[in-house]
């Protein structure tokens, strides 16, 4: 019962502070806007000219998407989700009579809704400009897109806890700087990899080795672009991330419950 | 009990903000807690709510341990500095501290509308629209939400009109005949003498005081002289 009551508090919050009017406007330009050009732009390698179809404009939706839910989450986090428990705001909040772990529940769920909600729309967008034959077609992947959009979602509700966590430990300002500067070094890192640096760290062992140990502990942010690209064009699945998104997101969960000092 | 503190101290680094401080409130007693500025109040108020971790002591209030969500069903507290959610209305907001508080949802809007009307708080208008002195009324009025055990109270004088004292005065003395016990804490002595049954008076941490008002009538003449009296001894 109190788990629906904060619930309905938090999406009224979602609602009146306009993030939700946010979400609709600007994911649909971005998912509409970038198939239409999709749509129409046309690909030219070594004189083989072909046109973009529905596979490849899916892929690019789900592209955009992670930048989407990258953005959503930063703001939800950063400052939506600390509202209630940073400064004179924290005091009401905390002798409110509500179990501590409702909170990241609620948070949890609420964002999942806004996830949902900005997949929803770039379903929407694809079918507009492509036809809801591209979807039904044998040809297009309902595995493939579901795996994508399952590790965008763990990737994005562990951000969004991440956020949470240091806006509320060390402000909102360092938040973004320091989200910013861990985005470009996964990135980074990520794309190394590609180039088979960790090749050459198992090579030449040592610290190099410790340091990709390390690496491939952390969240996976520098290969999901490579993961989502794979799982389109090869098809598969990235157990191995799932599970490290799933161990990340449960940490970031649990982090910031514990965060939160009252109510015990 | 309703609340008891034994041995409570608080420790912010090496300083003692708090120094075992030992009282009781029984049902229905309404006590002042006094003390010039760094005295220890908010202190001995942020330990019983659980907000702080006591360096030393024991506190149970409504006979759990402190700071425990279930423990916030039954008590009310108005800080001195708080903040309600800007992006709701008056009602809205009092709705929700009530639903929360409250099973019965039926009782709790009713009771939210005799609050909103106590107060005199403009129900449909948004917080982030309210004046200073009206935000200070909505933080009371959510603190007499839940038909609490115990409210407490701290600073609640402050932003306040003269009339809304006097209103706030009759609020609390409607309360006490209910059953509910008030921790009062203030700087406004002649206030506690007119909300309070009982004075605590706390001095660089330390209990100094602990008295029913008709003892500290007859051994000093009023709460003003013998908070100046235990205050300024040395």
């Amino acid at each position: 019962m109190k788990f629906w009551i904060l619930l309905r508090e938090t999406l009224r919050y979602i609602v009146r502070s306009r993030l939700l009017f946010l979400l609709l406007v600007f994911s649909f330009l971005l998912h509409y806007v970038g198939l239409s050009f999709m749509k129409q732009a046309t690909v030219s390698i070594q004189g083989f000219v072909s046109s973009i179809g529905p596979r490849e404009g899916m892929f690019v939706s789900v592209y955009l998407s992670l930048f989407m839910g990258l953005f959503l989450s930063a703001i939800y986090g950063i400052w939506m989700v600390p509202y209630l428990h940073q400064g004179e705001r924290s005091l009401l909040t905390f002798v409110l009579p509500v179990s501590k772990w409702l909170y990241p529940a609620v948070y949890f769920l609420s964002f999942l809704i806004l996830i949902l909600l900005e997949f929803g729309i770039l379903l929407g967008s694809f079918t507009w400009i492509f036809g809801k034959e591209a979807l039904l077609t044998p040809r297009f992947s309902w595995g493939a897109l579901g795996t994508c959009l399952l590790i965008e979602t763990l990737a994005f509700e562990f951000l969004l806890f991440f956020f949470s966590i240091l806006s509320m430990s060390v402000g909102h300002v360092m938040t973004l700087f320091f989200a910013a500067g861990s985005f470009i070094f996964l990135q980074v890192i990520g794309t190394l990899f590609r180039f088979g640096f960790d090749q050459f760290a198992q090579e030449a062992g040592g610290n190099w080795l410790i340091a990709l140990r390390i690496y491939s502990y952390l969240p996976p942010l520098g290969e999901l672009i490579f993961n989502l690209k794979q799982t389109f064009s090869q098809g598969g699945f990235p157990t191995g991330h799932l599970i490290l998104w799933s161990v990340w997101f449960l940490l970031g969960f649990l982090f910031f419950r514990f965060l939160l000092r009252v109510p015990r | 009990m309703i609340l008891e503190v034994n041995n409570l101290e608080v420790c912010y680094g090496l300083k003692k903000a708090v120094k075992r401080v030992s009282f009781a409130m029984g049902p229905g007693e309404s006590v002042g807690l006094l003390g010039a500025n760094g005295a220890g109040k908010s202190s001995t108020l942020k330990a019983i709510l659980g907000m702080i971790r006591p360096s030393k002591g024991e506190i149970r209030t409504l006979n759990k341990r402190p700071g425990s969500f279930a423990s916030f069903e039954k008590l009310g507290f108005a800080p001195e500095e708080g903040s309600p959610p800007d992006y709701l209305t008056g009602k809205e907001y009092l709705d929700f501290v009530s639903a929360l508080k409250m099973p019965m949802r039926q009782k709790g809007f009713l009771e939210v509308d005799e609050l909103l009307g106590w107060f005199e708080l403009e129900p449909k208008k948004p917080i982030r629209d309210y004046s200073k002195g009206m935000k200070r009324r909505l933080i009371l009025a959510q603190a007499f939400l839940g038909n609490p055990e115990l409210i407490i109270l701290d600073e609640p004088l402050n932003g306040l009109d003269p009339l809304m004292i006097i209103k706030l005065r009759t609020k609390l003395n409607e309360q006490k005949e209910k059953g509910t016990s008030i921790l009062y804490s203030s700087h406004i002595l002649s206030e506690v003498e007119k909300c309070c049954s009982r004075a605590l008076i706390l001095k660089e941490g330390e209990l100094v005081l602990d008295a029913s008002l008709e003892t500290i009538m007859a051994d000093y003449g009023g709460i003003e002289s013998a908070f100046a009296k235990k205050v300024a001894e040395k």
